[in-house]
């Protein structure tokens, strides 16, 4: 990721579709060599930022900036640099994929070699001369993506792209979209509303509800965030109130029937549970089992994030 | 250079795009079908109208027909004792001979007249066959200021009826019934009148503007020439106008419908580039089906009818003076005016189109709206609601207007094309606006 490099970057995006405001001066940036993940619930707004950037949609007010190039002011040059699917991936179901992508290679004027380059990256080279209404929608989403990079974008945006993919595929795509961003410096955008997909693809994300922009976290910032300063750790024992006298020693401690539940300073916890366990074994205390809690998955976060902010639907 | 070869790449994909359609591939055959079919069945309508024409006369040549109904009159005045002029009557029916080339009209012009004085100068004339004679009578006595002038010509310049005179005599004979007010085909009477005199002057006795009839008007009895079928051409183009209405209606609603419009718009391209290399592909596409129809028929008119009279200029009376022309360019000229509505129709259909999400609906406004058009404008002009010239229906039919044939008085050809103009000004506009500025 190269922070000096923005390639997408949005200030004051407002737009208003009929009398609903769908976008609340949403701002954000994205920089050369970075997979951005751009997550939200259903409905928050992702899909209409996506189409004003890809100029699908014209914005009532705000900037959108694609390598510098202001997208109403210079948008043939913003453009030049810009690959995307939005929502499905159509295409022309009466021609082949390879016609397809011919008829994209002629609007860009690009050579027609770039076409088999793209196929093979997107591994569609034995159905590319099939016609796409014999597609799987896994394969038209694969076309769609050889669509989206053939010209070699330096923004390539997709929108919901792991839709229809088998889990193969969803692995596949990961590998393209992480090589393209991390290998060739171009900057991925991708939109989803689950955080575990984005988790295992994303450098950063950007958290989007109700129209209005979260905030951008790292991925490390997303998990530490997951993580709280105490653990808590169950065990099961056959005298629980013997063990609580025992430790009862400024730790937090509480008995309830067999089950002993312990606090712990997240600092010294491994420490502290060793400790612990000796402590109740030298008394003759038998131990069954000790499970500490597991972390807040990361979907908890997104839902706390998303929920908080507001009272929109979560998807 | 670079832009226009962006922009013929655009277009070239629009062409790909209907081409590989199956619908338009269906148009496409439909098309070919028409144009190939058109010379076969004027061919099949021509035969069947000799053949029944043949059918009625029974093969009988003139002379013989005269003689059969010279022996029937002979019969019905010998059994009706009480037949007025009888006698006079039947001197005339003897007078005459069936193989005489003229005398068969003096018969009949005596025998209608019922006067004493005509029947026995009908029936001198026919016993001395003086058919100078005939046409002194006619010019001097005719009630007809056509048979006056055609007696009258046809003695200063020694016109006999013989075989080689045919010519120059059904010339005479349409000027003649001209001068009576009789209109021709799509001519008037006036028309008719001062071609045929710049004919006689300038020894044409052929020209094909009387070809230039409605496919319907035409008189099949006669054996058509190439002229007479490939004038009918441009009545057929409106057909041209039907296809281009679909290709039209849904070649931006179905990018739309198919949702291929987001593949279309994500991409450096503006929108009213798109846009406009759709519209001159759907114009170009139009005047190459025109152009189609056209070279297909001319060899397979002339194959079917022959080439014979392929040279004979197209007489016109433009501003009171008769205009000789080749009858290709008079053709051509008739294809242009006549393009103009395919090219309406076409634009229409486009504006509707890229205002709308559904190719079906897109098409079905077209055809409404064009089909509504020339009712409307005979209801307005029934109602003498002189505001309909107005209206863009009633300035498409250019080559109506330009034969001063329109249903408003004083209808210029100049003041249908600023109509025409302004209108398509308006649909394209109304198309970039609702194109350009669309929320996809």
């Amino acid at each position: 990721m190269d922070k000096n490099n923005v390639v997408l970057s949005i200030k004051g995006l407002n737009k208003t579709i009929g009398k609903k405001q769908i976008l609340h001066d949403i701002d954000m940036e994205c920089y050369a060599g970075e997979v951005f993940g751009f997550l939200g619930p259903n409905g928050a707004g992702k899909t209409t930022t996506i189409k004003t950037v890809v100029g699908l949609l014209l914005l009532d007010e705000g900037e959108v900036k694609v390598c510098g190039h202001d997208i109403t002011k210079e948008f043939e040059a913003a453009m030049e640099n810009v690959g995307g699917i939005v929502e499905n991936p159509e295409m022309y179901k009466f021609m082949t994929g390879k016609e397809n992508l011919k008829q994209y290679a002629r609007m860009r004027g690009l050579d027609f070699s770039e076409i088999d380059k793209a196929v093979e990256m997107v591994k569609l080279s034995n159905r590319i001369n099939d016609k796409v209404s014999k597609y799987s929608l896994g394969m038209r989403q694969r076309l769609g993506v050889a669509q989206a990079l053939m010209h070699k974008p330096k923004l390539l945006i997709l929108d919901e792209p792991t839709n229809g993919l088998d889990p193969q595929g969803i692995k596949e795509l990961r590998d393209i979209l992480k090589d393209l961003a991390h290998s060739d410096g171009v900057c991925v955008v991708v939109s989803s509303h689950l955080m575990s997909e984005m988790e295992l693809m994303c450098d950063r994300v950007g958290i989007i509800a109700n129209g209005k922009m979260i905030g951008t976290y790292t991925m490390e910032e997303i998990i530490s965030q997951s993580q709280e300063s105490v653990t808590e750790y169950t065990i099961e024992t056959d005298d629980a109130e013997k063990a609580t006298e025992l430790l009862e020693d400024g730790e937090n401690v509480t008995a309830q029937g067999n089950m002993l539940y312990l606090k712990l300073d997240n600092k010294n916890a491994q420490q502290e549970i060793a400790e612990a366990i000796k402590l109740m074994a030298k008394n003759d205390i038998n131990i069954y089992s000790v499970h500490p809690k597991e972390s807040k998955k990361l979907e908890e976060v997104f839902i706390e994030l998303t929920g908080t902010e507001g009272d929109g639907q979560i998807g | 250079m670079d832009r226009l070869d962006k922009f013929f790449a655009l277009v070239k994909n629009e062409y790909i795009k209907i081409y590989k359609k199956t619908s338009s591939r269906i148009l496409l055959v439909i098309f070919l079908a028409v144009c190939l079919c058109f010379a076969p069945l004027m061919k099949l309508i021509n035969n069947s109208g000799i053949k029944d024409y043949a059918s009625e006369s029974m093969d009988m040549s003139d002379s013989e027909r005269l003689a059969n109904s010279l022996k029937d009159k002979k019969r019905e005045i010998e059994n009706s004792p009480d037949m007025p002029l009888r006698e006079e009557k039947l001197a005339l029916v003897e007078a005459v001979d069936p193989n005489s080339d003229w005398q068969g009209k003096a018969y009949y012009q005596g025998m209608f007249s019922e006067s004493k004085r005509e029947l026995q100068t009908m029936t001198m004339l026919c016993k001395t066959d003086d058919w100078r004679g005939f046409c002194k009578y006619n010019m001097e006595n005719s009630e007809s200021d056509g048979e006056k002038w055609v007696s009258r010509y046809k003695l200063e310049h020694d016109i006999g009826n013989g075989e080689e005179f045919n010519e120059k005599n059904a010339l005479l004979f349409k000027i003649g019934s001209a001068l009576e007010g009789e209109s021709y085909g799509s001519l008037s009477a006036e028309e008719v009148v001062a071609i045929g005199m710049y004919q006689l002057e300038h020894e044409i006795y052929d020209n094909t503007s009387d070809k230039n009839v409605p496919l319907l008007d035409m008189d099949h009895y006669e054996p058509f020439d190439f002229w007479d079928v490939m004038l009918k051409i441009p009545y057929v183009e409106s057909f041209i106008g039907i296809i281009m209405l679909m290709i039209a209606g849904g070649i931006v609603a179905s990018e739309f419908s198919q949702g291929t419009i987001k593949f279309l718009l994500i991409s450096p391209v503006q929108r009213s580039k798109i846009l406009a290399a759709k519209y001159f592909t759907v114009i170009s596409l139009g005047f190459l089906m025109m152009l189609m129809m056209f070279l297909i028929n001319i060899p397979m008119v002339g194959l079917l009818f022959g080439f014979k009279g392929i040279s004979l200029p197209y007489l016109s009376l433009v501003d009171g003076e008769v205009v000789a022309q080749s009858t290709f360019v008079f053709l051509i000229k008739n294809f242009m005016l006549k393009s103009v509505q395919v090219m309406i129709t076409t634009t229409l259909a486009f504006m509707i189109s890229s205002l709308m999400r559904s190719t079906g609906l897109a098409i079905v406004a077209g055809f409404i709206l064009n089909s509504i058009g020339t009712p409307l404008i005979a209801i307005m002009v029934t109602f003498k609601m002189d505001w309909g010239r107005y209206l863009i229906f009633a300035n498409t039919d250019l080559q109506t207007i330009y034969n001063g044939e329109s249903m408003f008085p004083q209808h210029s050809l100049g003041f249908a094309i600023i109509v025409v103009i302004a209108h398509m000004a308006v649909f394209l506009l109304t198309a970039w606006d609702g194109f350009t500025r669309r929320s996809v």
